[in-house]
């Protein structure tokens, strides 16, 4: 991957622990260009959850420093992390949507956390869920929603906001193979409108029939053929 | 946000039941506490308006044990030149504003609580009474005036009630303090049953204030959420409690001054009071919002 000025995301040298626990990511030192399209394959506990974390802000690195949009977010300000997070549209791999709102509500909520107004939210909202063929499920609770559903009402969420960047956590670990598709397809028609998307998978069947680059991670390494993996920063003193 | 589903799902906390409640009572019981400091304040004043400025003159009845051969009309003539020749005395003598000698039947009505109704009937040595106003400004020689008026009154003592009043007002302000202070700590729990309910409900809700926080909202969005929620219930909480307040108040005004037999001034609140006493739910409501912010904030403030 290119060192350009465009870079979305990049990571220098980043290692990650959770409290005092061992590290679970090492060395971690890559970029995204924006308007790219990126799998995240590994085994499962081999770090993709940790690395998508860091991309949304969720947690800080240890070591390193991760740079999004072009700004340094071990330095940022706290207050300013929510205006950067507002960039970033997430897939959560257990989909964490709200369980007591609506499919609408749930699509609904980064605008409001933006401050849209009510009188567009809602056929903003409702026009992305017939995009996502929820357009007979907009008043329906999630815990009535099948997975592939959810998934959907999820992936509408991520995207309500044009996102700069969509990070997908196992988007389709829950649906079956048609559906996993489907929902391939509109992660590339986000892509196409300019969209930099992430999808962190296990299944090898969508990442050979869907063409794009992939890093790999295990036990916390970060490494992939056709992608400018940075080498590993040698610690200082280490000649 | 009102009119709509809040994304935090507060309503159905168990701590959230108990809110309406915790705030009603902390505000029923502060609204009487600063009723009864606003009470107190109000009756010391009053005592002191009615002390302060005034002499009350005691003229004995001189003892006639021993002159077997004066009359009851003959005492009471005597006792009546004595005190037509104090009051006068009184009235001449600069400084004094007014003179009022006292009736029988008015002394009668102050002893009335201690000694029925029947108290002229007794035939007791009751001394006569003197009231006087004291110009302000004016400084009295009380020494040279009860020398004074010995000569005309023998026995006569005058009281200027600075020992009464000093204690009066040591015990109002004494009472006063500790009502405010009941107040305030009564307000202090209302913050601290807030600060519980407040960091019991994000304990609970962790989960969804992350994926809030994960899609782009301020803390003070998330703080917004439990805001709102608190403004609802402490409201209806700290409008029973002040509704129940304010009619034990109104019970003590009416009923409070035939029990005080006229030793207490009547529990009557005016406009200026009313309005400070009915700021205190709304000030109440206030603080427990803001307290709320305040504790989401801080605990926020932990997370990245």
């Amino acid at each position: 991957m290119a060192n350009g000025v465009g870079d979305i995301v990049r990571f220098e040298n980043v290692g990650m622990r959770y409290r005092l626990g061992a590290e679970v990511l090492h060395d971690v030192s890559f970029s995204l260009p924006a308007g790219s399209f990126h799998f995240l394959t590994g085994p499962s506990g081999a770090g993709k959850s940790s690395l998508m974390r860091l991309m949304y802000l969720a947690h800080r690195p240890s070591r390193g420093s991760i740079s999004m949009f072009g700004r340094d977010v071990s330095t940022i300000p706290r207050s300013e992390l929510a205006a950067l997070r507002r960039r970033i549209g997430v897939v959560f791999q257990d989909f964490r949507l709200i369980d007591h709102l609506s499919a609408l509500d749930n699509v609904a909520l980064p605008l409001r956390i933006a401050g849209a107004k009510e009188g567009q939210i809602r056929n903003h909202v409702a026009e992305l869920l017939k995009w996502v063929g929820l357009e007979g499920q907009i008043e329906d609770k999630p815990t009535t929603l099948s997975g592939g559903e959810q998934q959907r009402v999820a992936i509408a969420r991520a995207v309500i906001a044009r996102p700069q960047i969509l990070l997908a956590d196992e988007p389709t670990g829950n649906v079956d193979d048609d559906i996993a598709i489907r929902l391939m397809y509109l992660l590339e028609e986000l892509n196409k409108i300019g969209t930099t998307v992430v999808v962190a998978t296990h299944n090898e069947s969508l990442i050979e029939r869907f063409k794009h680059p992939c890093f790999h991670v295990e036990d916390g390494l970060l490494s992939g053929p056709g992608i400018a993996v940075r080498p590993a920063r040698k610690p200082e003193g280490d000649k | 946000m009102i009119g709509r589903v809040s994304d935090v799902p507060l309503s159905g906390d168990p701590a959230s039941r108990f809110l309406p409640w915790t705030v009603g009572l902390l505000v029923f019981l502060a609204t009487l506490a600063f009723a009864a400091g606003m009470f107190l304040a109000s009756a010391g004043d009053t005592w002191r308006q009615n002390l302060s400025g005034t002499l009350t003159i005691q003229i004995p009845q001189l003892d006639t044990s021993d002159t077997s051969d004066t009359s009851d009309a003959s005492g009471a003539a005597d006792r009546r030149v004595r005190v037509d020749a104090a009051a006068e005395l009184l009235r001449t003598t600069p400084g004094i504003e007014s003179v009022r000698p006292i009736p029988d039947a008015e002394i009668a009505v102050l002893l009335e609580p201690w000694l029925g109704k029947q108290v002229l009937g007794l035939e007791l040595p009751m001394p006569d009474l003197i009231d006087a106003t004291v110009a302000r400004g004016a400084e009295l020689d009380l020494a040279a005036l009860s020398a004074r008026l010995a000569q005309v009154a023998p026995g006569a003592v005058v009281d200027d009630h600075a020992v009464w009043l000093r204690r009066l007002t040591e015990f109002t302000r004494i009472a006063e303090t500790i009502s405010f202070a009941v107040m305030i700590v009564i307000l202090i729990s209302a913050v601290a049953t807030v600060v519980f309910t407040t960091r019991t409900g994000l304990a609970i809700h962790s989960e969804v204030v992350e994926v809030l926080h994960l899609i782009g909202a301020q803390d003070s969005y998330v703080a917004r959420q439990f805001q709102n929620h608190t403004l609802r219930l402490a409201s209806a909480g700290a409008a029973i409690g002040f509704m129940l307040g304010a009619g034990i108040i109104w019970l003590a005004h009416v009923y409070g001054g035939r029990l005080s037999g006229g030793l207490l001034p009547e529990l009557a609140f005016g406009p200026m009071q009313w309005v400070l006493l009915a700021a205190l739910p709304v000030g109440a409501v206030l603080l427990v919002v803001l307290t709320v912010g305040i504790t989401v904030k801080r605990v926020l403030g932990k997370m990245m």
